[in-house]
Protein backbone atom coordinates (compact mmCIF):
# COMPACT_ATOMS: atom_id res chain seq x y z
CA UNK A 1 0.00 0.00 0.00
CA UNK A 2 2.69 2.42 1.03
CA UNK A 3 4.93 1.68 -1.86
CA UNK A 4 2.26 2.72 -4.31
CA UNK A 5 0.46 5.48 -2.38
CA UNK A 6 3.38 7.19 -0.66
CA UNK A 7 3.73 10.90 -0.36
CA UNK A 8 5.73 13.13 -2.61
CA UNK A 9 5.29 15.19 -5.69
CA UNK A 10 3.24 13.20 -8.14
CA UNK A 11 5.45 13.52 -11.15
CA UNK A 12 8.91 14.87 -10.67
CA UNK A 13 10.39 12.58 -13.18
CA UNK A 14 12.92 9.91 -12.21
CA UNK A 15 11.62 6.79 -10.47
CA UNK A 16 8.70 7.49 -8.13
CA UNK A 17 8.41 3.81 -7.20
CA UNK A 18 12.00 3.88 -5.94
CA UNK A 19 11.34 6.97 -3.83
CA UNK A 20 8.25 5.38 -2.33
CA UNK A 21 10.00 2.13 -1.62
CA UNK A 22 12.83 3.97 0.12
CA UNK A 23 10.37 5.85 2.28
CA UNK A 24 8.68 2.59 3.23
CA UNK A 25 12.02 1.04 4.15
CA UNK A 26 12.87 4.07 6.28
CA UNK A 27 9.48 3.80 8.02
CA UNK A 28 10.14 0.13 8.78
CA UNK A 29 13.60 0.91 10.13
CA UNK A 30 12.22 3.70 12.30
CA UNK A 31 9.62 1.26 13.64
CA UNK A 32 12.29 -1.29 14.51
CA UNK A 33 14.44 1.34 16.22
CA UNK A 34 11.46 2.67 18.14
CA UNK A 35 10.59 -0.82 19.37
CA UNK A 36 14.15 -1.65 20.40
CA UNK A 37 14.50 1.65 22.24
CA UNK A 38 11.19 1.17 23.97
CA UNK A 39 12.25 -2.32 25.02
CA UNK A 40 15.30 -0.88 26.75
CA UNK A 41 13.52 1.96 28.50
CA UNK A 42 10.36 0.55 30.07
CA UNK A 43 9.08 -2.80 31.25
CA UNK A 44 5.48 -1.62 31.56
CA UNK A 45 4.23 -2.24 28.00
CA UNK A 46 5.83 -5.67 27.81
CA UNK A 47 4.43 -6.68 31.17
CA UNK A 48 0.99 -5.45 30.14
CA UNK A 49 1.23 -7.38 26.90
CA UNK A 50 2.24 -10.61 28.62
CA UNK A 51 -0.43 -10.13 31.26
CA UNK A 52 -3.08 -9.79 28.56
CA UNK A 53 -1.71 -12.88 26.82
CA UNK A 54 -1.79 -14.95 30.01
CA UNK A 55 -5.19 -13.69 31.04
CA UNK A 56 -6.66 -14.79 27.73
CA UNK A 57 -5.64 -18.42 28.32
CA UNK A 58 -7.44 -20.80 30.70
CA UNK A 59 -5.46 -21.38 33.89
CA UNK A 60 -6.75 -24.89 34.46
CA UNK A 61 -8.51 -27.30 32.14
CA UNK A 62 -10.42 -29.24 34.78
CA UNK A 63 -11.41 -32.90 34.74
CA UNK A 64 -15.05 -33.74 33.95
CA UNK A 65 -15.90 -34.33 37.61
CA UNK A 66 -14.89 -30.87 38.81
CA UNK A 67 -18.51 -29.95 39.60
CA UNK A 68 -18.79 -32.99 41.85
CA UNK A 69 -15.64 -31.76 43.57
CA UNK A 70 -17.09 -28.26 43.90
CA UNK A 71 -20.09 -29.65 45.72
CA UNK A 72 -17.75 -30.90 48.45
CA UNK A 73 -16.18 -27.50 49.01
CA UNK A 74 -17.60 -24.44 50.76
CA UNK A 75 -17.85 -21.20 48.81
CA UNK A 76 -14.43 -19.57 48.50
CA UNK A 77 -13.79 -16.84 51.06
CA UNK A 78 -11.54 -13.89 50.35
CA UNK A 79 -9.77 -12.84 53.53
CA UNK A 80 -7.63 -9.70 53.80
CA UNK A 81 -4.66 -10.44 56.03
CA UNK A 82 -2.76 -7.15 56.36
CA UNK A 83 0.46 -7.20 58.32
CA UNK A 84 3.09 -4.50 58.89
CA UNK A 85 5.30 -6.42 56.43
CA UNK A 86 2.57 -6.84 53.85
CA UNK A 87 -0.30 -4.36 54.21
CA UNK A 88 -2.02 -5.52 51.00
CA UNK A 89 -1.82 -9.25 51.72
CA UNK A 90 -4.93 -11.27 50.99
CA UNK A 91 -5.86 -14.93 50.60
CA UNK A 92 -8.75 -16.97 49.26
CA UNK A 93 -9.72 -19.95 51.39
CA UNK A 94 -11.22 -23.11 49.91
CA UNK A 95 -12.48 -25.24 52.79
CA UNK A 96 -13.83 -28.78 52.56
CA UNK A 97 -17.45 -29.08 53.69
CA UNK A 98 -16.49 -32.22 55.64
CA UNK A 99 -15.68 -31.66 59.28
CA UNK A 100 -12.02 -30.89 60.02
CA UNK A 101 -9.43 -30.30 61.10
CA UNK A 102 -7.91 -30.70 57.67
CA UNK A 103 -4.29 -30.38 56.60
CA UNK A 104 -3.59 -27.05 54.95
CA UNK A 105 -2.14 -26.39 51.52
CA UNK A 106 -0.92 -22.84 50.95
CA UNK A 107 -0.76 -22.32 47.17
CA UNK A 108 1.02 -19.56 45.28
CA UNK A 109 -0.28 -19.14 41.72
CA UNK A 110 1.86 -18.63 38.65
CA UNK A 111 1.70 -16.10 35.85
CA UNK A 112 5.23 -14.84 35.38
CA UNK A 113 4.89 -12.56 38.43
CA UNK A 114 2.86 -10.19 36.23
CA UNK A 115 -0.46 -11.99 35.93
CA UNK A 116 -2.76 -14.56 37.48
CA UNK A 117 -4.74 -14.72 40.69
CA UNK A 118 -6.32 -17.35 42.94
CA UNK A 119 -9.15 -17.44 40.38
CA UNK A 120 -6.70 -18.64 37.73
CA UNK A 121 -6.08 -21.83 39.69
CA UNK A 122 -9.48 -22.07 41.35
CA UNK A 123 -10.42 -25.41 39.81
CA UNK A 124 -7.14 -26.89 41.07
CA UNK A 125 -7.77 -25.47 44.54
CA UNK A 126 -11.29 -26.93 44.49
CA UNK A 127 -9.95 -30.35 43.47
CA UNK A 128 -7.48 -30.30 46.37
CA UNK A 129 -10.11 -29.09 48.82
CA UNK A 130 -12.51 -31.82 47.70
CA UNK A 131 -9.85 -34.33 48.73
CA UNK A 132 -9.81 -33.03 52.28
CA UNK A 133 -7.30 -30.16 52.26
CA UNK A 134 -8.02 -26.64 53.35
CA UNK A 135 -6.49 -24.61 50.55
CA UNK A 136 -5.21 -21.10 51.18
CA UNK A 137 -4.55 -19.45 47.84
CA UNK A 138 -2.28 -16.42 48.10
CA UNK A 139 -3.54 -13.31 46.28
CA UNK A 140 -0.21 -11.54 46.04
CA UNK A 141 0.25 -8.18 44.33
CA UNK A 142 1.48 -8.52 40.77
CA UNK A 143 4.57 -6.99 39.21
CA UNK A 144 5.53 -4.44 38.16
CA UNK A 145 3.04 -2.68 40.46
CA UNK A 146 4.68 -4.53 43.36
CA UNK A 147 8.18 -5.90 43.16
CA UNK A 148 10.37 -8.33 45.04
CA UNK A 149 10.17 -9.07 47.91
CA UNK A 150 6.57 -7.91 48.31
CA UNK A 151 4.99 -11.18 47.07
CA UNK A 152 7.30 -13.19 49.35
CA UNK A 153 6.25 -11.06 52.32
CA UNK A 154 2.59 -11.49 51.39
CA UNK A 155 2.97 -15.27 51.08
CA UNK A 156 4.74 -15.29 54.44
CA UNK A 157 1.80 -13.37 55.86
CA UNK A 158 -0.44 -16.15 54.51
CA UNK A 159 1.58 -18.68 56.52
CA UNK A 160 1.11 -16.48 59.58
CA UNK A 161 -2.62 -16.35 58.88
CA UNK A 162 -2.67 -20.14 58.79
CA UNK A 163 -1.00 -20.28 62.18
CA UNK A 164 -3.33 -17.73 63.75
CA UNK A 165 -6.71 -18.27 62.15
CA UNK A 166 -7.02 -21.33 59.94
CA UNK A 167 -8.87 -23.15 62.71
CA UNK A 168 -11.85 -20.88 61.90
CA UNK A 169 -11.94 -22.51 58.46
CA UNK A 170 -11.51 -26.09 59.60
CA UNK A 171 -7.78 -26.23 58.95
CA UNK A 172 -5.03 -27.70 61.11
CA UNK A 173 -2.14 -25.23 61.60
CA UNK A 174 0.20 -28.05 62.62
CA UNK A 175 0.03 -29.71 59.20
CA UNK A 176 0.95 -27.25 56.50
CA UNK A 177 2.24 -27.81 52.98
CA UNK A 178 3.43 -24.95 50.82
CA UNK A 179 3.18 -25.14 47.05
CA UNK A 180 3.05 -23.20 43.83
CA UNK A 181 3.24 -23.32 40.08
CA UNK A 182 5.64 -21.54 37.73
CA UNK A 183 6.44 -18.10 39.18
CA UNK A 184 4.43 -19.19 42.21
CA UNK A 185 6.73 -22.19 42.57
CA UNK A 186 9.70 -19.83 42.66
CA UNK A 187 8.03 -17.79 45.40
CA UNK A 188 6.91 -20.88 47.32
CA UNK A 189 10.31 -22.56 47.06
CA UNK A 190 12.04 -19.43 48.31
CA UNK A 191 9.52 -18.97 51.09
CA UNK A 192 10.15 -22.54 52.24
CA UNK A 193 13.83 -21.62 52.39
CA UNK A 194 12.95 -18.54 54.45
CA UNK A 195 11.25 -20.83 56.99
CA UNK A 196 14.29 -23.08 57.30
CA UNK A 197 17.28 -20.84 56.56
CA UNK A 198 17.71 -18.19 59.30
CA UNK A 199 20.30 -16.33 57.23
CA UNK A 200 17.87 -15.84 54.35
CA UNK A 201 15.09 -14.82 56.73
CA UNK A 202 17.43 -12.25 58.28
CA UNK A 203 18.47 -10.93 54.87
CA UNK A 204 14.81 -10.40 54.03
CA UNK A 205 13.97 -9.06 57.47
CA UNK A 206 11.24 -11.66 57.80
CA UNK A 207 10.06 -13.67 60.76
CA UNK A 208 9.10 -17.10 59.41
CA UNK A 209 5.33 -17.36 59.26
CA UNK A 210 5.22 -21.00 60.33
CA UNK A 211 7.42 -23.02 62.71
CA UNK A 212 9.65 -25.30 60.65
CA UNK A 213 8.25 -28.47 62.24
CA UNK A 214 4.75 -27.52 61.09
CA UNK A 215 5.78 -27.02 57.49
CA UNK A 216 5.46 -30.62 56.42
CA UNK A 217 6.35 -30.36 52.77
CA UNK A 218 6.67 -28.37 49.59
CA UNK A 219 4.96 -29.02 46.24
CA UNK A 220 6.57 -27.37 43.23
CA UNK A 221 5.22 -27.36 39.68
CA UNK A 222 7.45 -26.12 36.87
CA UNK A 223 9.23 -23.32 38.67
CA UNK A 224 12.47 -21.38 38.29
CA UNK A 225 14.97 -22.05 41.03
CA UNK A 226 18.44 -20.98 39.92
CA UNK A 227 18.98 -17.47 38.58
CA UNK A 228 22.50 -18.30 37.44
CA UNK A 229 21.21 -20.74 34.84
CA UNK A 230 17.78 -19.29 34.24
CA UNK A 231 18.57 -17.23 31.14
CA UNK A 232 19.87 -20.34 29.41
CA UNK A 233 16.40 -21.89 29.57
CA UNK A 234 15.25 -19.46 26.89
CA UNK A 235 11.85 -19.24 28.52
CA UNK A 236 9.68 -16.88 26.42
CA UNK A 237 9.33 -13.43 27.94
CA UNK A 238 11.77 -14.20 30.74
CA UNK A 239 13.52 -10.84 30.64
CA UNK A 240 10.26 -8.95 30.96
CA UNK A 241 8.97 -11.17 33.76
CA UNK A 242 12.17 -10.85 35.79
CA UNK A 243 12.63 -7.15 35.07
CA UNK A 244 9.08 -6.51 36.22
CA UNK A 245 9.56 -8.61 39.35
CA UNK A 246 13.03 -7.51 40.40
CA UNK A 247 12.87 -3.94 39.15
CA UNK A 248 16.23 -4.50 37.48
CA UNK A 249 16.51 -4.57 33.71
CA UNK A 250 19.60 -6.75 34.09
CA UNK A 251 17.80 -8.98 36.54
CA UNK A 252 20.63 -11.48 36.96
CA UNK A 253 22.75 -8.66 38.39
CA UNK A 254 20.17 -7.55 40.94
CA UNK A 255 21.86 -7.20 44.34
CA UNK A 256 19.47 -9.74 45.83
CA UNK A 257 19.68 -12.25 42.94
CA UNK A 258 21.20 -14.90 45.20
CA UNK A 259 18.18 -14.76 47.49
CA UNK A 260 15.95 -15.84 44.61
CA UNK A 261 17.94 -18.99 43.85
CA UNK A 262 16.45 -21.75 45.97
CA UNK A 263 19.22 -24.02 44.72
CA UNK A 264 21.53 -21.86 46.85
CA UNK A 265 19.24 -21.02 49.75
CA UNK A 266 17.83 -24.47 50.55
CA UNK A 267 19.62 -26.06 53.48
CA UNK A 268 19.55 -29.59 54.88
CA UNK A 269 16.55 -28.42 56.94
CA UNK A 270 14.49 -27.70 53.83
CA UNK A 271 11.11 -29.48 54.01
CA UNK A 272 10.51 -32.70 52.07
CA UNK A 273 9.69 -31.75 48.53
CA UNK A 274 7.67 -33.01 45.59
CA UNK A 275 8.75 -31.61 42.23
CA UNK A 276 7.37 -32.07 38.76
CA UNK A 277 7.92 -30.42 35.38
CA UNK A 278 7.12 -31.38 31.80
CA UNK A 279 9.70 -32.75 29.40
CA UNK A 280 8.97 -29.98 26.87
CA UNK A 281 8.95 -27.23 29.48
CA UNK A 282 11.90 -24.81 29.17
CA UNK A 283 12.12 -24.98 32.97
CA UNK A 284 12.73 -28.73 33.00
CA UNK A 285 16.42 -28.18 33.70
CA UNK A 286 15.49 -25.88 36.61
CA UNK A 287 13.41 -28.62 38.22
CA UNK A 288 16.14 -31.17 37.78
CA UNK A 289 18.71 -28.76 39.20
CA UNK A 290 16.70 -28.15 42.33
CA UNK A 291 16.02 -31.85 42.79
CA UNK A 292 19.74 -32.56 42.53
CA UNK A 293 20.57 -29.78 44.99
CA UNK A 294 18.00 -30.96 47.53
CA UNK A 295 19.01 -34.60 47.26
CA UNK A 296 22.63 -33.56 47.68
CA UNK A 297 21.72 -31.91 50.98
CA UNK A 298 19.80 -34.94 52.18
CA UNK A 299 16.33 -33.41 51.78
CA UNK A 300 13.71 -36.08 51.06
CA UNK A 301 12.76 -35.33 47.47
CA UNK A 302 10.14 -36.93 45.25
CA UNK A 303 10.12 -36.13 41.58
CA UNK A 304 7.93 -36.71 38.58
CA UNK A 305 9.99 -36.08 35.47
CA UNK A 306 9.09 -37.36 32.03
CA UNK A 307 11.00 -38.98 29.23
CA UNK A 308 11.65 -36.86 26.22
CA UNK A 309 8.89 -37.18 23.65
CA UNK A 310 5.88 -36.84 25.94
CA UNK A 311 5.53 -33.26 24.75
CA UNK A 312 4.48 -31.92 28.14
CA UNK A 313 4.87 -28.16 28.17
CA UNK A 314 4.76 -25.53 30.86
CA UNK A 315 1.94 -26.02 33.38
CA UNK A 316 1.03 -29.42 31.94
CA UNK A 317 -0.11 -30.25 35.46
CA UNK A 318 -3.26 -28.18 35.00
CA UNK A 319 -4.38 -29.67 31.69
CA UNK A 320 -6.56 -32.47 33.01
CA UNK A 321 -7.40 -33.56 29.47
CA UNK A 322 -3.95 -35.18 29.59
CA UNK A 323 -3.52 -38.43 31.50
CA UNK A 324 -0.11 -37.17 32.62
CA UNK A 325 -1.78 -34.31 34.47
CA UNK A 326 -4.02 -36.79 36.26
CA UNK A 327 -0.94 -38.79 37.20
CA UNK A 328 0.78 -35.65 38.46
CA UNK A 329 -2.26 -34.78 40.55
CA UNK A 330 -2.42 -38.30 41.99
CA UNK A 331 1.29 -38.11 42.85
CA UNK A 332 0.64 -34.78 44.53
CA UNK A 333 -2.15 -36.33 46.60
CA UNK A 334 0.10 -39.24 47.55
CA UNK A 335 2.80 -36.82 48.68
CA UNK A 336 0.31 -34.74 50.67
CA UNK A 337 -1.08 -37.86 52.31
CA UNK A 338 2.41 -39.08 53.21
CA UNK A 339 3.40 -35.71 54.66
CA UNK A 340 0.22 -34.81 56.52
CA UNK A 341 -1.69 -38.04 57.09
CA UNK B 1 -11.32 25.41 -12.55
CA UNK B 2 -7.65 24.72 -11.76
CA UNK B 3 -8.31 23.94 -8.02
CA UNK B 4 -9.17 20.22 -8.08
CA UNK B 5 -5.80 19.02 -9.37
CA UNK B 6 -3.60 20.49 -6.54
CA UNK B 7 -6.17 19.43 -3.97
CA UNK B 8 -6.07 15.87 -5.19
CA UNK B 9 -2.30 15.89 -5.10
CA UNK B 10 -2.26 17.24 -1.54
CA UNK B 11 -4.77 14.64 -0.41
CA UNK B 12 -2.69 11.90 -1.95
CA UNK B 13 0.40 13.15 -0.12
CA UNK B 14 -1.43 13.22 3.21
CA UNK B 15 -2.68 9.71 2.66
CA UNK B 16 0.87 8.69 1.82
CA UNK B 17 2.32 10.12 5.02
CA UNK B 18 -0.41 8.52 7.09
CA UNK B 19 0.33 5.19 5.45
CA UNK B 20 4.03 5.58 6.26
CA UNK B 21 3.25 6.45 9.87
CA UNK B 22 0.99 3.41 10.15
CA UNK B 23 3.67 1.23 8.65
CA UNK B 24 6.22 2.50 11.18
CA UNK B 25 3.79 1.98 14.07
CA UNK B 26 2.84 -1.52 12.97
CA UNK B 27 6.49 -2.44 12.54
CA UNK B 28 7.25 -1.08 16.01
CA UNK B 29 4.40 -3.05 17.58
CA UNK B 30 5.32 -6.32 15.91
CA UNK B 31 9.03 -5.89 16.62
CA UNK B 32 8.29 -5.04 20.24
CA UNK B 33 6.11 -8.11 20.69
CA UNK B 34 8.80 -10.31 19.17
CA UNK B 35 11.63 -8.96 21.33
CA UNK B 36 9.50 -9.18 24.48
CA UNK B 37 8.60 -12.76 23.65
CA UNK B 38 12.13 -13.79 22.80
CA UNK B 39 14.02 -11.66 25.29
CA UNK B 40 15.72 -13.35 28.19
Amino acid sequence: MTATDGPGPPARGGRPWLRRTLRAVIAVLLGVLLALGWYQVSVQPGAAMLRALFDSAPGVTPPPDVEDARAKVAAPQTVPIPTPDAPDASVVVYAPRAEGPHPVVVWVHGGGFVSGSPATVEDFSVLLASRGYTVVSVDYTLAPEAQYPVPVRQANAALGFVQDRIGEYGGDPARVVLGGDSAGAQIASQLAAVQTNPGLAADLGLTPGVPADRLRGVVLYCGAYDLDTLAATGFPGLRTFLWAYTGHRDWADAPFADQLSTTEQATADYPPTYLTVGDADPFESQGRELATALEGRGVPTETLFWDEGEGLGHEYQFDFDRPQAVRSFDATLDFLEDRTG
Amino acid sequence: MTEPAPRAGRARRVVGWIALALLAAATAAVTYAVVVFLGH
